[in-house]
C-alpha cells in the first residue's frame, strides 16, 4: 500500500517533464528528461511486480477473514489456506521475480540502445 | 556428571562436533586465502551465480529459520506461516525496490550508502548506530538457539551454560580472524542445512504419513464418523428403537475411563453397569481357568454343550469368555432377547468363539474391533457407522499421541487468527474491562463521605466492628474443622489437593489444631496455598503447615498465648517494635446483611482491604428491620456472600482495579463495562503489522545487501537474487512439517519451558524413529543438531563480523580516534569482537522464555522502520534531505525498538522461572496490556505504524530542509539508476574525486 502511494507521488511528479521531451529525439543521457524516463519506467514496472504481490500477501488474510469457511476446505489434507500460504506461496513469488528479471534486463538493454547510438555519432 | 555423560547419544554428539570442526577449519582456511575485505569482494566477484546464491542463503538462514519456524508453528499454528513465507518473500521487495540502484551505486553496506548518498560522514555515524540496534535483536534469537540446542545434546546442562559456550567459541574464532563472510563456507552451510532439514523429514513422512496427512488428524478427527452418521441417519430414524436407555449419539465410542451413568438390568439378580450407552460384558473366568475347565471337559468326554434356549447377554458372556476378552455392548440391543437353540464345540476354545461369532451374525449382531482389543457389539444395521467411527478412531490415534492441557486447541491451532495473533485480544476479553475514565469516575461517590482512607487506617478502624466478644477467645473445644479436614487428606503422597486454600483459612485451621487464637497482620500475603502429602497425625500436619506459610512469605510468633501471623518482611519491624505491625484476630465476624446497602458494601471493601466508591443513582430498597447476621472470615473469598447479598438487591460489584471496588446499579451495569475487543480484527490488523514488518524487514537487514556485489555484473546479481528466492522457498517448506509432525507426535513439549518448550522440536522429533529403527533416529536427530550448529554459528559470525566492524571502524576508527594506527584498529577490532560477543552472550541467556522466531521477527521490525525507509526513499526520491532521512530513520527505528523492548521483558516477567523474578518489576504492565489490547499488538508488532510514520517524517522534514538537497543528486540519481553498462558510476567517481579535492 505504502509503495502504491509513493509510486503515484513520484509517478505525478515525474509525468510531467515527459510532454517536454517528446519532440527530443537523441536523449542526452546527463539530461534530466532521460533520469525522469528512466525512473519512471523502472518504478512502473517495480510497482507492477509488487501490486500483484501485495494482492497476493494482503488478500490472503482478507480471503480468511471474509471467507473462513472456503478457505477451511480440505486440499489433500491440508486446509486450503495452509496449502496456499504453506506451499503455494513460493512459486507464485519465483513467477513474479522471474517476470520482474526478464523485463528489467530488457529495460536496461532498450535504455542502453537508446542512449548510445547517439554517443557513437558524437 | 557422570550421569549428564551416560545420557548423552554419541551420534547426535558426534554430528554436531563434525560441523563445529568443520565450520572453524573451512572459516580459518578461507580467511588465510583472502586478507582483506577488497580482496574478499574481488574474490566473490569471480564466484558463479550457483554458488554465490547458495552462499547468500546461507547468510540469510538462522536458528529462527531452522529451528524457530518449526517450533512456533508447532505452538502457535497457521498464524506462525506467514514467518517462513514472509522470510522468503522478502526477497521480493529488495528486489524490486533496492538491490539493483544500491548495486549501481557501488555502496557495500548501508553506512556506506547513507554517507555516499548524501555526502555526509555525520550521517553515516547515526547509520551505523542501527547496525548494533538490529544486530543485537538479532543475535539474541541466535543465542538462545545455540542454548536450546546445548541442552539437548547434555541434558542437564543449564541453557545459560550453552550460551556462554557457544557464544565464546564462535566470539574467539571471529576475534582471531577466522568466520570472515567467504563465500565458499557459507555456500556449503547452506547446502547442510538443506540437507539437515529435508532428509531426516522425509523419512519421518515415510513412517508416520506425509505433510498433508500429518495436518489432516488436526480437527478433521471426527469427519469420517459424521459422514458415516449421515448416511445411516435414515436408517436410524427407521429403527424403532423403543428402549428408553438408548443413547442419542450413535456413533460416539465407548470410553473406559468414565463413571458408569447408568444401569441395565439383565434378569432380577444381576444388573451391569451402563456407561454412555455402553454395556461392558466381563466373563468372570479367566482363559487359563477356561483352558483348565475344557480339559477337564475332555477327560469326561464331553465335547458338545448346547446353550439351549439362549440370551443374547448368555451368548454374549460366553464368547467373552472363549477369546478371553471384553465384550462391550451397546445398550440398544435388547441384551434379554431369547435367540433360540445353539450347541458349541466345548473342546477347541477358539473354534467355539467361531460358532458363537457366526452365530450372533445371523441373529443381526454385528462385532467389531476396539483399539484397546475389545469386542464391540452393535445392531447390525449401525455396523457400517460404528466400523467408520473405529477407523477414523484409530487413524487418528496412530498418528497423534492426546495433546496435553497447554496446547491450544486442534479449531484454533489450524484456522487463520489463532493464538499467536489473538493473544491479546483475548487477555483483554478474558475478564470484563471496565471503563476507568475521568467521566465515568466523576459520577461515583465515596460511601464514608470523606476522601477514602488509606488501607492500614481502614483495617484498622474495621477492628472494631469486625471484633465482637472477647478478642483473646480461644477456640470452643468442639469447634469444628471448618475448611480442610486434616484426617482426610489424600492419601497419595505427593498429590496436591485441587483449588488450594485462602491462607487465613489455613491459619485458621492452623490454630483449630494448635488450640490458640491466631492474630493475623493486615498486609499478610493472600495467595492460596496448596497441601501436598498425606499426613498420619496432627502434629504432622501442624508442622507441615508451619513449613508451608514460610516458604509463602509468612512468619509466625509463636511466643505468647496466642499466635500472630505476619509477612517475613515484616518480621524485623515486628520484634523491634511489636506495635508496628497491625494485627487483627483471624476468627470469624458477623456481618448484617441486612443492613444498609452503603454500610454492607462499605465493610464489603474493608474486608477486602480496598477503596470503596459508588454510584450515586444506587437502587434503595426497603431494609428488613431483622438484623440478618453471617458469620464470615476474614478472607477475600467469603466476600462472595456479600455480594451475592447485594446483587439480589440490584447493586453489582465490580472490581474496577486492584486496590478499588466500585458498587454500581446492575440495570447500568453496561455503562461501566468497555465493548469487547474483536479479536478476529485486531488479530487481522496483527498479521498486517507482520506482514508489513518482515517483507520491509528483509529489504532493510544490514548483513544482506554485500553480497549483492559478489557478482560479475548486474544481470547475474539479478538471477542470483532469483535462485536465492528458489532455494530458501524450498527450504522454508520444510520447518512447518516439523511443526505440524510434532503437534501430532511429540506434544509433551507443550508442557515444557524455555530451552525444554517447542523450539527444540526439530532437534528432538527425529529420535522417534529409535523407537523403530534403532540408531536412525539418533543418527538423523543428530543431523538436524548439525544443521542447527551450521545455522546460528554463520549467522551469529555474519553479525559479529558486521557489528564489530561497526564499532571498530566507524565508532572508534572515524568518531573517538581518527588518527588511530592500523595496529591500533586492529587490536581495537579483536577488543570490539570481545565486548559486543560478551553483551550478546549477556542478552542471550536472558531471553530463555522468549520464543526464537519472534525475536528476529522483532530484528526485523526494527530494520523495517530504520533501513529500509532510508533505503526506498533515497532509491526513488530525489527530494531527500540529510535531515529527513536521519529524522525519519531515527525515530522510526527507535519508536519500533523501544515498543519491541517494552513488548519483550512485560513477557519475560510473566516467566514461571528465575527471568519471570528478575523482570517481575515490569509484572504490572500486562494488567495495562489487558486494559488496552490495541496498544498492546501496536508495540508487540509496531511496523504498521512505524514504517508510514518513519516515511512521512522524512518527506515532512525533507520538504522543510529543501535547500540543503545535495547539489549533485541528478547525477547521484543517474548513477542509481541508469544501468551499469553506461559507465555512469566511473564518470561519477572521478568527477566527485575531482570535486572533493
Amino acid at each position: 500500500v505504502l509503495a502504491i502511494a509513493f509510486g503515484a507521488f513520484v509517478g505525478y511528479n515525474t509525468a510531467r517533464p515527459m510532454h517536454d521531451s517528446k519532440s527530443e529525439k537523441k536523449p542526452d543521457m546527463h539530461s534530466e528528461e532521460f533520469l525522469h524516463s528512466l525512473m519512471r519506467k523502472q518504478l512502473k514496472l517495480s510497482i507492477a511486480c509488487a501490486l500483484s504481490f501485495l494482492l497476493v500477501v494482503l488478500g490472503l488474510p482478507l480471503a480468511n477473514y471474509f471467507a473462513p469457511e472456503f478457505m477451511a476446505q480440505r486440499v489433500f489434507g491440508f486446509t486450503l489456506t495452509w496449502f496456499l500460504l504453506g506451499i503455494g506461496f513460493f512459486p507464485a513469488v519465483w513467477v513474479i521475480s522471474y517476470y520482474f528479471i526478464k523485463r528489467s534486463i530488457k529495460l536496461e538493454e532498450d535504455e542502453v540502445a537508446e542512449v548510445q547510438p547517439t554517443e557513437k555519432q558524437l | 556428571m557422570p550421569p549428564i555423560l551416560a545420557s548423552i547419544d554419541p551420534w547426535i554428539l558426534s554430528f554436531s562436533a563434525v560441523t563445529v570442526i568443520v565450520t572453524i577449519w573451512m572459516g580459518f582456511r578461507s580467511a588465510k586465502t583472502s586478507k582483506t575485505a577488497s580482496d574478499f569482494f574481488v574474490a566473490g566477484r569471480s564466484v558463479s551465480v550457483g554458488w554465490n546464491a547458495s552462499a547468500i542463503s546461507g547468510e540469510y538462514l538462522s536458528a529462527a529459520s531452522f529451528m524457530g519456524i518449526a517450533g512456533m508453528v508447532m505452538s502457535s499454528g497457521y498464524d506462525a506461516l506467514w514467518y517462513p513465507v514472509c522470510y522468503a518473500c522478502g526477497y521480493l521487495f529488495l528486489l524490486l525496490f533496492i538491490a539493483g540502484p544500491l548495486r549501481r551505486f557501488g555502496a557495500y553496506t548501508i553506512p556506506d550508502f547513507a554517507e555516499g548518498r548524501y555526502d555526509s560522514p555525520l550521517f553515516r555515524k547515526i547509520a551505523v548506530c542501527f547496525v548494533l540496534f538490529i544486530g543485537f535483536f538479532y543475535t539474541m534469537p541466535q543465542m538462545k538457539g545455540a542454548g536450546v540446542t546445548l541442552a539437548y545434546i547434555f541434558p542437564g546442562l543449564p541453557y545459560w551454560a550453552g550460551v556462554v559456550l557457544v557464544g565464546a567459541v564462535i566470539t574467539l574464532n571471529v576475534a582471531l580472524g577466522g568466520m570472515k563472510g567467504i563465500t565458499l563456507v557459507q555456500a556449503f552451510q547452506y547446502w547442510a542445512k538443506m540437507f539437515a532439514i529435508s532428509v531426516p523429514i522425509f523419512v519421518l513422512m515415510a513412517v508416520y504419513g506425509h505433510y498433508g496427512k500429518q495436518l489432516e488428524v488436526n480437527g478433521n478427527v471426527q469427519r469420517p464418523t459424521s459422514n458415516a452418521q449421515s448416511s445411516t441417519n435414515a436408517t436410524n430414524a427407521a429403527l424403532d428403537v423403543g428402549s428408553s436407555t438408548l443413547n442419542v449419539e450413535r456413533f460416539s465410542l465407548p470410553e473406559k475411563s468414565k463413571a458408569a451413568n447408568g444401569s441395565i438390568a439383565i434378569s432380577t439378580s444381576v444388573t451391569l453397569p451402563v456407561v454412555d450407552g455402553w454395556v461392558t460384558i466381563e466373563s468372570p473366568s479367566s482363559v487359563a481357568q477356561v483352558e483348565q475347565r475344557i480339559k477337564e471337559l475332555v477327560g469326561q468326554g464331553q465335547s458338545w454343550r448346547n446353550i439351549g434356549d439362549a440370551k443374547l447377554i448368555s451368548v454374549l458372556m460366553e464368547l467373552s469368555e472363549h477369546e478371553g476378552r471384553r465384550v462391550v455392548a451397546h445398550t440398544n440391543l435388547d441384551l434379554t432377547r431369547m435367540l433360540g437353540n445353539m450347541t458349541v464345540d466345548q473342546t477347541n476354545r477358539l473354534g467355539a468363539a467361531m460358532q458363537l461369532r457366526g452365530f450372533l451374525a445371523s441373529k443381526d449382531v454385528s462385532l467389531l474391533e476396539t483399539r484397546a482389543g475389545d469386542i464391540l457389539a452393535v445392531q447390525k444395521k449401525q455396523e457400517a457407522g460404528y466400523s467408520a467411527a473405529l477407523h477414523a478412531e484409530s487413524t487418528a490415534q496412530m498418528l497423534r499421541k492426546p495433546l496435553p492441557e497447554k496446547a491450544p486447541k486442534d479449531e484454533t491451532w489450524l484456522s487463520p487468527f489463532g493464538p499467536l495473533t489473538t493473544k491479546a485480544a483475548k487477555a483483554a476479553n478474558a475478564a470484563p474491562r471496565w471503563n476507568l475514565s475521568s467521566q465515568i469516575r466523576s459520577t461515583l461517590v465515596d460511601p464514608h463521605g470523606s476522601p477514602p482512607p488509606t488501607l492500614i487506617q481502614s483495617l484498622g478502624e474495621s477492628v472494631e466492628h469486625l471484633v465482637e466478644g472477647d478478642i483473646s477467645a480461644k477456640p470452643k473445644p468442639g469447634e469444628a474443622s471448618q475448611f480442610v479436614d486434616w484426617t482426610n487428606m489424600p492419601t497419595n503422597e505427593g498429590r496436591s489437593l485441587p483449588g488450594g486454600f485462602p491462607m487465613l483459612a489455613m491459619l485458621r485451621e492452623y490454630g483449630l489444631l494448635a488450640k490458640r487464637p491466631v492474630f493475623v497482620a493486615t498486609n499478610l500475603p493472600r495467595s492460596k496455598l496448596f497441601i501436598a502429602g498425606s499426613f498420619q497425625s496432627p502434629d504432622q500436619f501442624l508442622s507441615y503447615l508451619e513449613s508451608l506459610f514460610l516458604t509463602n512469605g509468612v512468619r509466625l510468633d509463636r511466643s505468647g498465648d496466642v499466635i500472630k501471623a505476619l509477612a517475613a518482611a515484616d518480621w524485623e519491624r515486628y520484634v523491634k517494635n511489636p506495635a508496628s505491625v497491625v494485627l487483627v484476630p483471624n476468627r470469624p465476624f458477623s456481618i448484617n446483611l441486612n443492613s444498609e446497602a452503603r454500610f454492607l458494601f462499605s465493610q464489603y471493601a474493608e474486608h477486602l482491604g480496598k477503596r470503596a466508591f459508588m454510584a450515586t443513582n444506587l437502587p434503595v430498597q426497603p431494609v428488613d428491620s431483622t438484623p440478618r447476621f453471617t458469620e464470615v472470615m476474614l478472607v477475600p473469598e467469603t466476600a462472595v456472600i456479600v455480594e451475592r447479598t447485594l446483587s439480589e438487591r440490584g447493586i453489582t460489584i465490580i472490581p474496577a482495579k486492584d486496590d478499588e471496588v466500585w458498587a454500581v446499579p446492575t440495570a447500568a451495569l453496561a455503562q461501566y463495562q468497555l465493548p469487547r475487543v474483536n479479536e478476529r480484527a485486531m488479530s487481522l490488523l496483527y498479521t498486517y503489522s507482520l506482514i508489513i514488518a518482515l517483507i520491509c524487514g528483509t529489504a532493510g537487514l544490514p548483513h544482506i545487501l554485500v553480497r549483492f556485489y559478489t557478482n560479475p555484473d548486474g544481470g547475474a546479481a539479478k538471477r542470483t537474487t532469483m535462485w536465492v528466492m528458489i532455494l530458501i522457498g524450498i527450504f522454508y517448506v520444510f520447518p512447518p512439517v516439523f511443526g505440524v509432525m510434532g503437534r501430532n507426535l511429540f506434544p509433551e513439549l507443550y508442557s515444557g519451558i524455555g530451552a525444554k518448550g517447542t523450539d527444540k522440536i526439530v532437534l528432538e522429533l527425529p529420535r522417534l524413529l529409535n523407537e523403530k529403527y534403532a540408531p536412525l533416529g539418533s543418527i538423523l536427530s543428530g543431523i538436524t543438531c548439525a544443521g542447527a550448529f551450521a545455522a546460528f554459528m554463520s549467522t551469529f559470525s555474519g553479525l559479529l563480523v558486521s557489528m564489530t566492524g561497526a564499532l571498530a571502524h566507524d565508532v572508534y576508527g572515524r568518531m573517538l580516534r581518527p588518527k588511530s594506527t592500523p595496529e591500533q584498529r586492529m587490536r581495537m577490532f579483536k577488543f570490539a569482537a570481545v565486548l559486543i560477543g560478551f553483551v550478546s552472550i549477556l542478552l542471550g541467556s536472558l531471553v530463555e522464555p522468549l520464543e526464537i522466531n519472534f525475536m528476529v521477527g522483532q530484528a526485523f521490525a526494527i530494520a523495517a522502520a530504520s533501513y529500509f525507509p532510508l533505503l526506498f526513499m533515497s532509491v526513488w526520491w530525489r527530494g531527500m534531505t540529510m535531515r529527513g532521512a536521519a529524522v525519519g530513520m531515527l525515530t522510526g527505528g527507535l519508536c519500533a525498538l523501544i515498543a519491541a523492548t517494552l513488548t519483550n521483558v512485560s513477557n519475560l516477567a510473566l516467566d514461571k522461572g528465575p527471568m519471570g523474578k528478575i523482570f517481575s518489576g515490569f509484572a504490572g504492565m500486562n494488567d495495562f496490556w489487558a486494559q488496552h489490547p490495541l496498544l498492546r499488538i501496536l508495540c508487540e508488532q509496531p511496523a504498521i505504524w512505524t514504517v508510514p510514520l518513519a516515511i512521512t517524517l522524512m518527506i515532512v522534514v525533507s520538504k522543510a530542509t529543501r535547500k540543503d538537497v545535495p547539489s549533485d543528486v541528478r547525477m547521484k540519481m543517474l548513477v542509481l539508476h541508469a544501468p551499469e553498462k553506461l559507465g555512469l558510476k566511473q564518470e561519477y567517481i572521478q568527477e566527485h574525486q575531482g570535486g572533493g579535492h
